[in-house]
């Protein structure tokens, strides 16, 4: 048996940041596993974005399944300009922080598209989510090799968010 | 000022409190004959008890060499001294990495090698502390390193080895096996002989082919009416629930229809050897096409108590080439 599911890079933020970016992310292994702890400053709803490769074109799709705690619903969009959380995000000026694990499943390969498994939750946002669980599809066909995390409506990450990317090597 | 005495300054000997004939016996008995000459001779005849600092010149290799710590070395064209090898420590990937004194003497040292025993492999750099990266590193192996000095003139002979270190398992999370479907597609993907080492297992999957709608499992190649299954999907418009009893499938797994967008999928079993429970397995799984998609969560049940030793992942139609299945361990 090999041992696997290496972490590769963490980021704990002593402060308020726009962005977090894992750059340069090795190709050896077979799957990424993404998981956060994060806030936005925003006072609104706000989601958390990733920009796959840094591409922020209109390259994402997404069907997802969420649930506030009220209603449930399924929808699909296509066009999207990164992967977003849909609204879980935390509580600004509240301890609440969103959680989340996002999947990237075969990310090296170069003749696929890649598909993403994400499951979001917290439970004091106001207007948004509670649940939610998202299939996305990144089209591009090329390996990815660097994540941007950042939050969609503004203006920073807050202090205290962390992102841990590791990886998973199949024998 | 004597001839003698003249041959002690050039070496900076202190001869104030000496006669000549006892600095002329001194020098001698190191670096020069009785005619003031550096002692010379071939490497065989070189001094038998030299002390550090003497002078000898070999006619073998028509230069002159010092006596160093580390030996005798060519004056002019020395390799750098040996450093003294540190302490060799772990890091949170199992790297090690190894500390070491650079010798503050001779020639000076513009790279250091660190090498491991065993496995020989190697990691070079600037200064202290080198590491060596723990995948080159088994786990459970003892280890010691050593370092070496390279210079202008060549490389200095290897240190000692530092105090051994053992690189430990950092993650109880273990490939099992995996499968990557080639050309031509492939039904079925059996796992056998699963160890029974772990807790739990999980199996990941990234599916894809024209004629793979879903993928169901079966556990220790029970095919007859021994499962069930329940799930909550969700396809972009609607959420609903379904469910089936007494079956002989277990779905898990769902599939894209498609040769380019997959669909992907994390299949938890829990406690797969206990004999006492029947086994229950966790799955979400779901895909997009950029204009169709869905995502399930699913629970099934294989009504048997039996350890898990083999898994079989049935495709359908024909996983596609690409699709790749992997199936892990946990360890608890």
């Amino acid at each position: 048996m090999t041992t696997t599911y290496e972490k590769i890079q963490t980021a704990t933020l002593g402060s308020a940041q726009a962005n977090v970016t894992f750059s340069n992310i090795s190709g050896s292994y077979t799957d990424l596993v993404l998981v956060g702890s994060a806030k936005s400053l925003n006072t609104g709803t706000d989601s958390i974005g990733i920009a796959v490769n840094g591409n922020t074109s209109s390259i994402y799709s997404r069907t997802y399944l969420e649930g506030n705690g009220s209603a449930v619903t399924s929808g699909r969009q296509t066009a999207q300009i990164r992967i977003v959380s849909d609204y879980i995000m935390g509580t600004s000026g509240t301890a609440d922080f969103g959680v989340y694990t996002w999947n990237f499943m075969d990310y090296s390969n170069t003749t696929t598209k890649k598909t993403v498994l994400f499951r979001g939750n917290n439970t004091a946002v106001s207007g948004g989510w509670n649940t939610s669980s998202m299939v996305y599809l990144v089209n591009i066909t090329s390996a990815i090799t660097s994540l941007t995390i950042a939050t969609m409506n503004g203006p920073n990450l807050a202090s205290g968010s962390t992102f841990t990317l590791y990886g998973i090597k199949a024998a | 000022m004597s001839f003698a005495r003249s041959i002690a300054d050039l070496f900076s000997k202190e001869t104030s409190g000496a006669t000549d004939a006892e600095v002329t016996a001194a020098i001698s008995t190191h670096n020069t004959s009785a005619n003031g000459h550096v002692k010379r001779g071939n490497t065989a005849s070189r001094p038998g008890s030299p002390v550090i600092g003497d002078l000898y010149y070999n006619t073998e290799i028509k230069d002159l060499e010092e006596y160093t710590e580390d030996g005798w070395l060519i004056v002019a064209k020395q390799v750098p001294r040996v450093p003294v090898i540190g302490t060799a420590t772990l890091g949170g990937s199992n790297n090690v990495s190894v500390s070491f004194t650079p010798s503050q003497y001779g020639q000076p040292s513009s790279l250091y090698t660190v090498q491991s025993n065993p496995g020989s492999y190697t990691a070079t750099g600037s200064s202290s502390p080198i590491t060596v990266l723990g995948t080159n590193l088994t786990i459970g192996t003892s280890y010691t390193f050593r370092v070496k000095s390279s210079g202008t003139y060549g490389d200095s002979s290897y240190s000692s080895y530092s105090s051994s270190i053992t690189p430990v398992s950092l993650s109880s999370y273990e490939s099992i096996e995996s499968v990557t479907v080639g050309s031509g597609g492939q039904a079925i993907v059996n796992f056998t002989n699963i160890p029974s080492t772990f807790s739990h297992l999980q199996i990941r999957a990234f599916t894809i082919g024209t004629t793979h709608a879903y993928f169901t499992i079966r556990a220790n190649n029970d095919s007859s009416s021994n499962y069930a299954w329940q799930q909550l999907s969700a396809d972009g418009a609607s959420v609903t629930t379904d469910a089936g009893i007494n079956s002989s499938t277990m779905f898990c797994g769902q599939g894209s229809g498609s040769s380019t967008a997959g669909a992907v999928t994390v299949v938890d079993l829990l406690d797969y050897k206990n004999v006492n429970k029947f086994k229950t397995f966790r799955t979400i799984t779901g895909f997009d096409t950029n204009g169709a998609g869905g995502i399930w969560y699913r629970s099934g049940l294989w009504m048997n108590t039996n350890a898990i030793n083999s898994l079989s992942v049935v495709s359908n139609n024909l996983f596609g080439q690409y699709s790749v299945i992997a199936l892990y361990g946990i360890k608890g």
